[in-house]
């Protein structure tokens, strides 16, 4: 597929031949943004991937994202989620610290 | 929910405009209403016993207009009410600035003064906005309310 092609040239040690891959856009607000030190990226996930398997992900890169994840909330497509949340391609998904308007 | 079924005439908006104390009072007022409650809330000069430069908020931004839009129909499950209207403030306030405006109109004044503080509380709890406090010597992301304790999932998707 010609978006796999697309993808590879950034990514090849992530992507597993023969299963699909998807990418996820994450966002990260307030104290997640500064230990991720950016407020949009993307993950590339195997097919199925839930939202611990991003949690993971994001861990393996940014370890102090490990002692403050338990205390995030997480939407996907703006709406709140459970970890167990399976991803599908085109999902957004934000890590939201404990929230603090008004 | 549908747009059809969505009551025309209730504001729900993140902006980084200021906002002026009066400014939903006339897009909720309607000639049948007999009550308008309106909450402010207000960027103060301390918090914790530190002195507070200014503040900067940050939100999610289609999420949290959402989740108003969310709090407006929770509202409408339990109070009589008219229209409603929220508007929360980005970026940075300086002390004195309001940051968040609520107003919303009912028949009779029960049903306004309840849900109008319902709104702020479940603001407070669920929707996705942030806030740096700055001081003369350092700033921190304020996590949470330090007044209430925090929502369960469960609550949050009820």
């Amino acid at each position: 597929m010609w978006l796999d092609d697309f993808f590879t040239g950034q990514t090849t040690s992530q992507l597993i031949p023969g299963i699909a891959n998807m990418y996820i856009k994450t966002l990260f607000f307030a104290t997640c943004r500064e230990i991720t030190g950016e407020r949009e990226t993307a993950f590339d996930l195997v097919d199925g991937a839930s939202v611990s398997d991003l949690i993971e992900k994001i861990c393996g890169e940014h370890s102090a994202f490990r002692s403050m994840e338990a205390s995030l909330m997480v939407s996907v497509n703006q709406s709140y989620v459970d970890r167990d949340q399976e991803l599908k391609e085109g999902d957004e998904v934000a890590f939201i610290p404990p929230v603090s308007g008004g | 929910m549908e747009a059809s079924l969505r009551m025309t005439g209730d504001v729900y908006r993140i902006q980084e405009e200021c906002i002026a104390s009066d400014a939903l009072y006339e897009s909720v007022l309607r000639d049948s209403d007999g009550a308008v409650t309106s909450f402010a809330g207000v960027v103060r000069d301390h918090s914790l016993g530190r002195d507070t430069k200014h503040l900067e908020y940050d939100a999610y931004q289609g999420m949290a207009e959402k989740k108003m839009e969310e709090i407006g129909d929770e509202v409408r499950a339990r109070w009589d009410v008219d229209r409603i209207g929220i508007l929360h403030r980005i970026g940075r306030l300086e002390i004195g600035e309001i940051s968040v405006l609520i107003a919303i109109s009912s028949p009779h004044r029960k049903a306004s003064l309840e849900a109008c503080h319902y709104t702020i509380d479940r603001l407070k709890e669920i929707v996705p906005i942030w806030k740096k406090e700055v001081w003369t010597n350092g700033e921190a992301w304020v996590e949470g309310d330090p007044s209430s304790p925090a929502p369960t999932k469960q609550e949050d998707q009820g």
